[in-house]
């Protein structure tokens, strides 16, 4: 007797339509009584979907209002105040980093409750959204000219008629020019007096303008902060029809479907098309989706990838660094943490930085004359090393209960545990080290597997979206046990 | 496969067999004919408006969320290039302001569990009838509420609303595994939170019944 799949028998429940299976239900008493079961769930959806909740709009207010806007739009249009923003995300499909994903930042450190954010959040409704000209690019008398502070991982900049040169190299930075920065790279350089421009790994953007008191940026792919020390100079981000104007410290990442933008402090005013949206004051976390109004959602406003930058100054000298192994962790005595691909620097007075790799340290003195050369000065001693630890955050991996597909023995399951653990671990540390994830991760990563053992990466957790695209390229190398049809497999982090 | 059906009326939106890339009146509507914006309110308000009530669910709040995604479309309708058909680039619109708003107003304090809108049962409901099924309502859409926004938009379109799921696919932007994955971990949520509320208790358990004797999925 061959019975109806489950999924098949829920379907035909819940569109009331016994035919298919009249005959089988008519012999088989376990089938009638799963669907006279099946039959109860979906009248509680059937209830669900029924229409009876549109009776209640009342569509006179809503008329009114739509029929305001349509003519206030139409207008706009006429007058040529609104008009189609520029494909933005083609400039990112020519660019460099094609098949890149951004990276991504993990907000950690402060947890607002909800409450707390929507009272902290400074929102401004746009007064009736009159149109306004289209975002100008404002045009001070004099050109600025952007000075390198720190370059790592190989980062570039492109002239508007010039080729691509390293950032490290101390050339400045002219409007008109397009930075582009590896997954590891990492350029910051002024563009306003007192106002630094972090470009973090996998990024590109363009200095739209580059004058005297202000700057416009463009990001096409990527992140980018904005780091004020002053209360001079203003900062506009544009990215896709958005454009943030930083009043304080921003940070903005390009995501899939929305720009998400970290307030860290002082105001944030958000334009879409030229239009004014709305105006948030930091701390606090924004989307502004590619469709859709901007709005501020629950999340950490801090930024895991910040760099002090106060030990750096436009008016010091260019270094060039020796080179150190890229899995190190660098640091300046006492004052935070430096890209561990740190090619350049701008100095204004000696520092001394620090390397640390497993238990080895090792110092470099910048500035004081001396031949710039990493020197070995300690060995931390191990705590245990007798003892063997599990990784930090190693990933232990769990099969999802499929909805009617195959399940893994115990040894199909231990094999593909393992076969996550050991594809996945390097991603974490990496990207701990490189400060792209916070201490603590959780939540899972879903997987699907598909007939033949072949993997895709479905869902990950956010907080270790910066091993996203570690983990992106490892599952298309990845094989796990075959099943004989599709499942999915879910990995926990802890 | 079968697909899930419901008894309510598809989405025109979703299935309009005469659907262009670019309709006429939005190409005007773009071109600044202020007559077509409306032509294209009218066209598809109640769609707009079906799809909206379902994914709030019975808050009372579907007319300002109407509103608003008509003043997105209208105000992002210069952006749409025709790269998909607009009744999709509508239906995401929908879907992704109908979500913001769900997920602003969970950000917003609750000064009370009471819903401002009283979902109206079926003529044919006897009285006591509608007060209980306006209470299974409002259990299950509290616990839909507690389901993640890609959980729940994929629950409401596929298993409320009827949609396959490759179109659920094609309207959110991502893989039909990726539907099914979250369909079932959907699923799971919900008829888990079912078995601890004591409106939806008996009819988690039944669905669990029927569960153990007919497979491994509702």
């Amino acid at each position: 007797m061959n019975h109806p799949l489950p999924e098949e028998l829920f379907d035909a429940a819940r569109a009331n339509d016994r035919a298919p299976f009249a005959a089988h239900l008519d012999v088989c008493a376990e089938c009638r009584s799963a669907w006279e079961r099946l039959r109860v769930g979906a009248t509680l959806l059937d209830e669900a979907s029924d229409d009876a909740s549109l009776d209640a709009i009342d569509w006179s207010r809503i008329d009114a209002a739509v029929a305001a806007e349509g003519e206030r739009v139409a207008a706009g249009i006429r007058a040529g105040s609104i008009r189609a923003p520029r494909p933005w995300k083609t400039y990112a499909m020519g660019g460099l980093a094609l098949a890149a994903a951004a990276s991504a930042v993990a907000y950690v450190r402060t947890h607002p409750s909800q409450d707390d954010l929507v009272a902290r959040t400074d929102v401004t409704a746009p007064p009736a959204a009159q149109p306004v000209a289209q975002p100008s690019t404002p045009t001070p008398a004099a050109r600025f000219d952007g000075a390198v502070l720190l370059a790592a991982g190989g980062a570039t900049q492109t002239p508007p008629s010039g080729e691509a040169q390293r950032i490290a190299s101390g050339a400045p930075l002219r409007e008109g020019a397009r930075i582009i920065t590896t997954a590891v790279g990492r350029a910051v350089f002024s563009v306003q007096p007192a106002v630094a421009l972090d470009v973090r790994g996998d990024s590109d953007v363009t200095l739209a303008s580059l004058r005297e008191g202000a700057a416009t940026v463009t990001l096409a792919q990527g992140e980018v902060a904005v780091d004020r020390a002053g209360d001079t100079g203003s900062v506009a981000l544009r990215a896709g029809r958005w454009q943030v104007g930083a009043e304080g410290d921003v940070v903005a990442r390009v995501e899939s479907h929305v720009v998400r933008v970290v307030v860290l402090s002082g105001r944030a005013t958000v334009e879409a098309d030229g239009v004014s949206q709305m105006q948030f004051s930091g701390p606090v976390v924004i989307e502004l989706p590619d469709v859709g109004a901007p709005h501020a959602v629950p999340g950490e406003a801090t930024d895991a990838k910040h760099v002090d930058l106060s030990m750096l100054s436009a008016d010091g000298t260019m270094w060039a660094l020796p080179p150190v192994d890229p899995a190190a962790s660098l640091s300046v005595h006492g004052r935070g943490a430096l890209p561990s691909s740190l090619e350049a620097l701008r100095a204004p007075a000696p520092m001394t930085l620090q390397a640390r790799l497993g238990r080895t340290i090792m110092t470099l003195e910048v500035g004081s004359g001396r031949v710039l050369a990493w020197h070995t000065s300690n060995v931390v001693a191990a705590a245990e090393p007798t003892v063997r630890r599990p990784p930090q955050h190693a990933p232990s991996a769990v099969q999802s209960p499929a909805p009617q597909g195959p399940t893994l023995n115990a040894m199909q399951l231990g094999i593909a545990s393992r076969t996550a653990q050991g594809r996945f671990s390097h991603c974490f540390s990496t990207c701990r080290e490189q400060n792209r994830c916070p201490t603590e991760m959780h939540g899972v990563i879903e997987l699907a597997v598909d007939e033949s053992g072949r993997v895709s990466l479905t869902a990950l957790d956010p907080s270790a979206n910066g091993a996203r695209a570690c983990l992106t390229n490892e599952v298309t190398h990845m094989r796990l046990p075959s099943a004989g049809a599709a499942y999915p497999f879910q990995v926990q982090l802890r | 496969m079968v697909m899930v059906s419901s008894n309510a009326p598809p989405l025109g939106i979703l299935v309009s067999a005469d659907d262009d890339a670019i309709p006429p009146y939005v190409a005007r509507a773009r071109g600044g004919d202020a007559r077509s914006f409306q032509e294209l309110y009218r066209t598809h308000r109640r769609d707009v408006a079906r799809l909206v009530a379902r994914l709030l669910g019975p808050r009372g709040d579907a007319d300002d969320v109407i509103q608003e995604v008509f003043i997105q479309v209208f105000r992002s309708l210069v952006s749409f290039r025709g790269e998909s058909r607009f009744s999709t680039w509508l239906h995401r619109v929908t879907v992704n302001v109908t979500l913001m708003h769900i997920r602003a107003a969970k950000s917003r304090p609750q000064l009370g569990t009471e819903l401002s809108h009283e979902p109206s049962a079926p003529d044919d409901h006897s009285p006591v009838e509608g007060a209980a099924r306006n209470e299974r309502m409002r259990a299950l859409y509290k616990i839909l509420d507690t389901l993640s926004d890609k959980k729940r938009a994929v629950f409401i379109l596929h298993d409320l609303e009827g949609t396959p799921a490759g179109q659920v696919a094609t309207l959110l932007d991502i893989p039909v595994l990726t539907v099914r994955t979250r369909l079932f971990y959907a699923r799971k949520e919900v008829y888990a939170a079912m078995v601890g509320d004591p409106t939806l208790e008996s009819i988690a358990r039944e669905m669990q019944g029927a569960t153990a004797s007919g497979g491994d999925e509702l």
